[in-house]
C-alpha cells in the first residue's frame, strides 16, 4: 500500500508540511526536472510519461518540483477535465476536485497534489497533463533559456 | 482543455486599490457587483492607477457566464509558494505568494452570494495572502476601548467568542473575534508602528452561546467552513455593537478555562505570551521564509508593547466579561 500517513500539525491547515521522503531527478525536454514526493507511484508515473531517469537528487536541478499524495476523492470521476489557467508568472492546472498543479516560470519550481494512492493510471494521467501544458508552455516561453 | 489566460481579464471592468491590513491590495473584476462588495469590505487605499506606492499584491476575479451550480465543496491546499482555495463546486482561487497574486474564477450564481463573500471568501483569500505580504494572522480575538487593543489568545473553544461578544455589550469596539491581522508600514516595524486590523467577518458562537444571548434565539445555526456547527451571525447586526478597523495591542490575555467557579487574572511573562501567538502561526519555508520571521518579529513587537495576562474562568460570560474589564480598567 503506497499511502502517506495523514498526520497534520494544527498550524498546517492546508497541508503545506507534508513530508516528502521520495525523489526522483529525470530529464524531461532537455532540462533537469526534480520531482520530491510522498509516493513511489507518482516517480513511477513520471517515468511512464517520459520523463528519463537521471540518478539522484544530489545533484541540482533546473525545475524543482513537490508533488504530494492524498487520499482519493471519491466524488472524483476517472474522466476528470484538466483545466488550464496561465498568467505572466504562473501555469495552474486544475484537475478534478481535488488534484491540481502549479508552476511558476520564473523560479522553475512547481507544486501539487494528486489522488495517487494505489492509482497508478490516475497519476500518470496527472503527470501527463502536466508533461503537455508545462511543455506547451516552455516552448513558448523566453524563460526556458534559462533552464536549457 | 478548458483554457483560461489571465490576460482575459485586461477587459475588466474595475481596477481598485484597497487596504488589507493596512497593506494596499489591488482588487480587479470583470463584475460590478464584486467590485462592490470588496469596495463594502475593506477599506479604500487611494488611486489604483496613479498612487504612488505599489500594491503589496494583486487579486484578479473573473466571473464567467455560466450556470454553475454553487453547492459546497470546500477545499484548501498550498505547497511552497503555491496555494489552492474552493469554496463551491463553482469557483477556483489561485495563489502565487512568491509574486503575491491571485487568481480566481466563478460563477455568475456564486458572485450573488454576498453573505458567503463576506463570510468566507474574502476571510480566506486574505488569509492565505498574509503570508507574502508581511501581515501576521494571530489566532486571537481583539477589542478596543479607548483606543487601547485587547488581545484574547485561547485554543478554539477556549470561549473567546463568548467573551468577545460579552464585552463588546459592554461598550468594546469588536475587532475580531477569532482572528487578528497584525501589520506595519513596510519600512518600520517596531513596538509604535504594529497595528490589530480587523476584517468585517460574522462571529462564530457556538450552539450554547443561545443561553447566554438571547439575541440569537431567532438565528439558526448551521455548518461553518471549518465543519463546525455553529451560529455565525454578523456583530453590528445582531448585538448592535461597535466594530473598530485597526488598533495598536496593549494588553495581551490569554485565555484558561478553570474547574473551579469564578474569575482571576495573574499577570505572566511577555515570553510566555509571545511563546503561545507564535505557535499558532504557521512555519513557512523557502521564499516564504522572510515573510515569516517578518510576521515573527511582529508578534514579538506587539507582545512587548503590551500587558500580558492569563485571565482564568469558570463563570456566566456576562460575569466573566465585567471581571475582565474590571481588571483590564484597573491597568488602564
Amino acid at each position: 500500500m503506497d499511502c502517506p500517513e495523514i498526520n497534520n500539525a494544527p498550524t498546517d491547515m492546508m497541508h503545506r508540511r507534508t513530508l516528502l521522503p521520495f525523489c526522483g531527478r529525470f530529464l524531461w525536454l532537455g532540462v533537469s526536472v526534480a520531482i520530491q514526493t510522498d509516493s513511489q507511484t507518482v516517480l513511477r508515473a513520471a517515468e511512464k510519461t517520459g520523463f528519463l531517469p537521471q540518478g539522484s537528487c544530489k545533484s541540482e536541478s533546473q525545475l524543482r518540483w513537490e508533488i504530494v499524495s492524498e487520499l482519493p476523492d471519491a466524488t472524483q470521476p476517472d474522466d476528470w477535465p484538466c483545466k488550464v489557467t496561465v498568467d505572466n508568472h504562473s501555469l495552474f492546472l486544475s484537475m478534478g476536485a481535488a488534484q491540481w498543479f502549479a508552476f511558476d516560470f520564473e523560479s522553475g519550481e512547481g507544486a501539487g497534489f494528486v489522488s495517487a494512492c494505489d492509482r497508478d493510471a490516475n497519476a500518470v494521467k496527472y503527470l501527463f497533463e502536466i508533461s503537455c501544458h508545462v511543455g506547451d508552455c516552455l516552448r513558448s516561453r523566453p524563460e526556458r533559456s534559462r533552464w536549457s | 482543455m478548458v483554457a483560461t489566460a489571465i490576460a482575459e481579464t485586461t477587459l475588466a471592468l474595475s481596477t481598485q486599490r484597497l487596504l488589507f491590513a493596512g497593506q494596499p491590495v489591488l482588487f480587479r473584476t470583470n463584475s460590478a457587483q464584486l467590485a462592490m462588495y470588496a469596495r463594502d469590505y475593506l477599506p479604500e487605499g487611494g488611486d489604483a492607477i496613479s498612487h504612488s506606492t505599489p500594491a503589496r499584491a494583486a487579486i484578479t476575479v473573473h466571473v464567467r457566464d455560466n450556470d454553475e451550480r454553487c453547492e459546497d465543496a470546500a477545499h484548501f491546499r498550498a505547497r511552497g509558494h503555491f496555494a489552492y482555495a474552493r469554496f463551491t463546486v463553482a469557483d477556483s482561487f489561485w495563489f502565487n505568494l512568491r509574486t503575491r497574486e491571485v487568481f480566481g474564477t466563478c460563477s455568475p450564481e456564486l458572485t450573488d452570494d454576498h453573505r458567503r463573500w463576506r463570510a468566507h471568501i474574502f476571510p480566506a483569500l486574505l488569509g492565505i495572502l498574509s503570508a507574502g505580504i508581511g501581515v501576521a494572522p494571530i489566532h486571537a480575538a481583539c477589542l478596543v476601548r479607548d483606543g487601547r487593543g485587547v488581545l484574547l489568545a485561547g485554543r478554539s473553544g477556549a470561549g473567546k467568542s463568548t467573551l468577545t461578544v460579552a464585552l463588546a455589550r459592554r461598550g468594546y469596539e469588536l475587532l475580531s473575534d477569532d482572528w487578528s491581522y497584525l501589520s506595519a508600514p513596510e519600512d518600520a516595524v517596531d513596538r509604535e508602528s504594529v497595528q490589530a486590523w480587523g476584517l468585517p467577518v460574522p462571529v462564530k458562537l457556538l450552539p450554547d452561546a443561545s443561553g447566554f444571548f438571547p439575541e440569537l434565539c431567532t438565528c439558526q445555526v448551521a455548518v461553518s467552513l471549518n465543519g463546525e456547527i455553529a451560529y455565525e451571525v454578523f456583530p453590528e447586526e445582531c448585538f448592535a455593537v461597535e466594530r473598530s478597523l485597526h488598533c495598536p495591542v496593549m494588553n495581551v490575555v490569554l485565555l484558561s478555562r478553570r474547574a473551579e467557579p469564578g474569575c482571576a487574572m495573574l499577570p505572566v511573562s511577555p515570553n510566555e505570551a509571545l511563546d503561545y501567538l507564535q505557535a499558532e502561526l504557521e512555519p513557512l519555508e523557502g521564499v516564504l521564509a522572510c515573510g515569516y520571521r517578518k510576521q515573527l518579529d511582529l508578534i514579538r513587537h506587539a507582545v512587548e508593547s503590551a500587558s500580558c495576562h492569563r485571565f482564568f474562568f469558570n463563570d456566566h460570560p456576562g460575569k466573566a466579561a465585567e471581571a475582565l474589564d474590571e481588571a483590564l480598567a484597573g491597568m488602564s
